[in-house]
């Protein structure tokens, strides 16, 4: 007979996970970060000259969003805790106390994953809306309507619930994917540094097929299948553009798939290895 | 039944070995599991937490594999050596999140907590930091996160080290309690006699390989066999080492400083008898007479080259 699910320790360690986590100074800076673009969307708008029609504001804030946000805010913070889920535990050694115990260490894996994503995707769920906040609310939306003719369809209202399920769907992937790189090196933040800076900024903004392979390109995929006009952002090839935002095309199964897969091996991994800090002097 | 059965079980981290084709059973009771530092004595208590896994051999716990095994895992407390610690956390905070996790819900969860705190006398102290606590403070509230859950089995890694005289003697008191209720206890240490206060039952380690088991009585008759080396200063070295060099159980002589005569014997105990009587009869004035190699370590390396033989 299998043992029953241990629901008590599995909260308990939830809860822990996520108040060990706003108690520490590492996350009011990473939530700090999270929140340059929102900061950087004032600033423009306080030295930019007023605007007749709704193109720049659009502009910004899906630059924003997209170029400052999700290609390199939300993948830092998914970077900094996911690369340490595990191995922040087991450089301190605090990881023996909770691997003796009732949990399978793939459960204690799962569990401050999960616990981990859900911090963050309030976190980057709130930045994301102070984007929107801090562009779309201060617009003249009667006066600038309009003059708006190639705009006269944009609802901002509806573009932040795509970026709000695109958050989820980014930290989800991005956590995975930087959790199964702290298994699998004892460096996982070069690691970490070197996937980001090669598969998604270089692969994922190479004006070819191979981009496909970026979380950060399916990610836009997903957002450019609710917004269409997305794809005149990343001044593409009208062909290549077609052939890499398909318009009934999404992101979603492949960065489900690639999530899913990175966290199957990271249980196989941590059910696998050893957590010992990376030097160790061993009684 | 073995509560812990050790097969020839090795264990090596890359080229440096921590435990060496080591085939032993750990019975029920107080086990002190001694040895030098880098001896393997924490190696092996990983791999009986399953922290770590045997390189060769096994392990076996209640007849079961620790590794990543709940079931087996939520019938042992582990402490661990050193001060691995969520520092912000309070005593009382540690304690409570280790018991739930350990299965323990709710009202039930907390009174074992008081319960685990106040056998270790940290009542006073647990509503504190952790990264405010003393040294032996820090002792205490990890062996009272062994005992919130009820364990069968308490592996204690180095609890002694830190602690003062008188926690030490709580300490011990509480572990001959628990045992007399039914638990079975492993205790590391370097330190014999704190191994001797709790217990008769030990296992000796060193580089890895056993040296020494069972009972405590019969591991000291080994140790009486080993030549001790006794150091002496006083103000005629010449005329004191002229003398020894003539004794039968004396088996080496020698000068080291202008002051100070070392000399070897089997028998130590006759050898101090006859030393006080020889600086009597020749008016000697002496200033110094100490073992030179009384230390654990000492005792381990005679110990090991002995089994090497």
């Amino acid at each position: 007979m299998r043992p029953a699910l241990p629901i008590g320790a599995i909260s308990a360690l939830f809860l822990f996970t996520i108040r060990q986590m706003v108690r520490d100074a590492k996350f009011w800076a990473v939530a700090a970060a999270l929140f340059l673009p929102c900061a950087l969307a004032l600033l423009i708008q306080r030295f930019h000259p007023p605007i007749n029609d709704f193109a720049p504001a659009w502009h910004l804030y899906h630059g924003l969003s997209q170029f400052m946000f999700l290609m390199g805010l939300l993948p830092l913070a998914c970077m900094i805790y996911g690369t340490g889920l595990i191995g922040s535990e087991a450089e301190s050694r605090t990881i023996g106390y909770l691997i003796t115990r009732r949990l399978r260490r793939r459960t204690v894996l799962l569990t401050k994953f999960v616990a981990t994503a859900l911090v963050l995707i309030v976190v980057c769920g709130v930045a994301a809306s102070a984007i929107y906040a801090s562009v779309v609310c201060r617009l003249d939306w009667q006066s600038l309507a309009p003059k708006s003719a190639a705009l006269t369809d944009w609802n901002p209202a509806q573009e932040l619930m795509v970026y709000l399920n695109i958050t989820v769907l980014g930290v989800i992937g991005f956590l995975a994917i930087f959790s199964l790189i702290g298994l699998l090196t004892a460096k996982p933040l070069a690691m970490s540094v070197f996937y980001m800076v090669v598969v998604e900024l270089v692969i994922g903004n190479l004006p070819a097929r191979a981009r496909a392979y970026s979380l950060i390109h399916q990610l836009r995929v997903t957002a450019a299948a609710a917004i269409p006009r997305l794809v005149e952002l990343f001044e593409l090839p009208s062909d290549l553009g077609a052939q890499l935002f398909p318009a009934n095309g999404s992101g979603v199964p492949e960065v489900l798939i690639v999530s899913g897969a990175a966290l199957f091996l990271a249980c196989v991994l941590v059910t696998a290895r050893e957590l010992t800090p990376s030097k160790v002097a061993r009684d | 039944m073995a509560v812990i059965d050790l097969m020839q079980l090795s264990k090596w981290y890359g080229e440096v070995i921590g435990l060496n084709n080591v085939t032993a059973e750990i019975g029920p009771g107080i086990t002190g599991l001694l040895g030098p530092n880098g001896a393997g004595k924490s190696t092996l208590m990983d791999l009986a937490t399953g922290q770590l896994g045997p390189s060769k051999g096994a392990i076996r716990v209640f007849g079961a594999c620790p590794w990543d095994n709940p079931r087996l895992l939520s019938r042992i407390g582990y402490c661990p050596e050193g001060d691995p610690f969520w520092s912000n956390l309070t005593g009382h905070q540690f304690v409570l999140f280790l018991a739930r996790v350990s299965g323990l819900r709710g009202a039930a969860a907390r009174r074992a907590v008081t319960q685990a705190i106040e056998r270790t006398g940290m009542n006073a102290h647990a509503g504190r930091a952790i990264r405010g606590y003393s040294k032996g403070m820090r002792q205490r509230i990890k062996i009272a996160q062994t005992l919130a859950h009820s364990p069968e089995l308490l592996i204690l890694d180095e609890p002694f080290t830190g602690t003062d005289p008188i926690a030490r003697h709580e300490l011990t008191h509480l572990f001959r309690e628990l045992a007399a209720q039914g638990t079975n206890i492993l205790v590391s240490s370097h330190v014999l006699h704190e191994v001797e206060a709790l217990t008769r039952q030990i296992l000796m380690i060193d580089h890895g390989r056993i040296v020494a088991q069972g009972d405590v009585q019969a591991v000291r008759r080994t140790l009486l066999d080993r030549p001790h080396v006794i150091r002496v200063r006083v103000d005629q070295p010449r005329k004191l080492a002229s003398q020894l060099a003539g004794w039968e159980m004396v088996t080496g002589v020698s000068i080291s400083q202008p002051d100070t005569v070392l000399f070897e014997t089997g028998s130590p105990e006759a050898a101090y008898e006859r030393l006080t009587t020889l600086i009597l009869e020749n008016g000697l004035t002496v200033r110094e007479v100490a073992a030179v190699d009384e230390s654990l370590e000492a005792v381990f390396g005679y110990l090991t080259q002995r089994n090497a033989k």
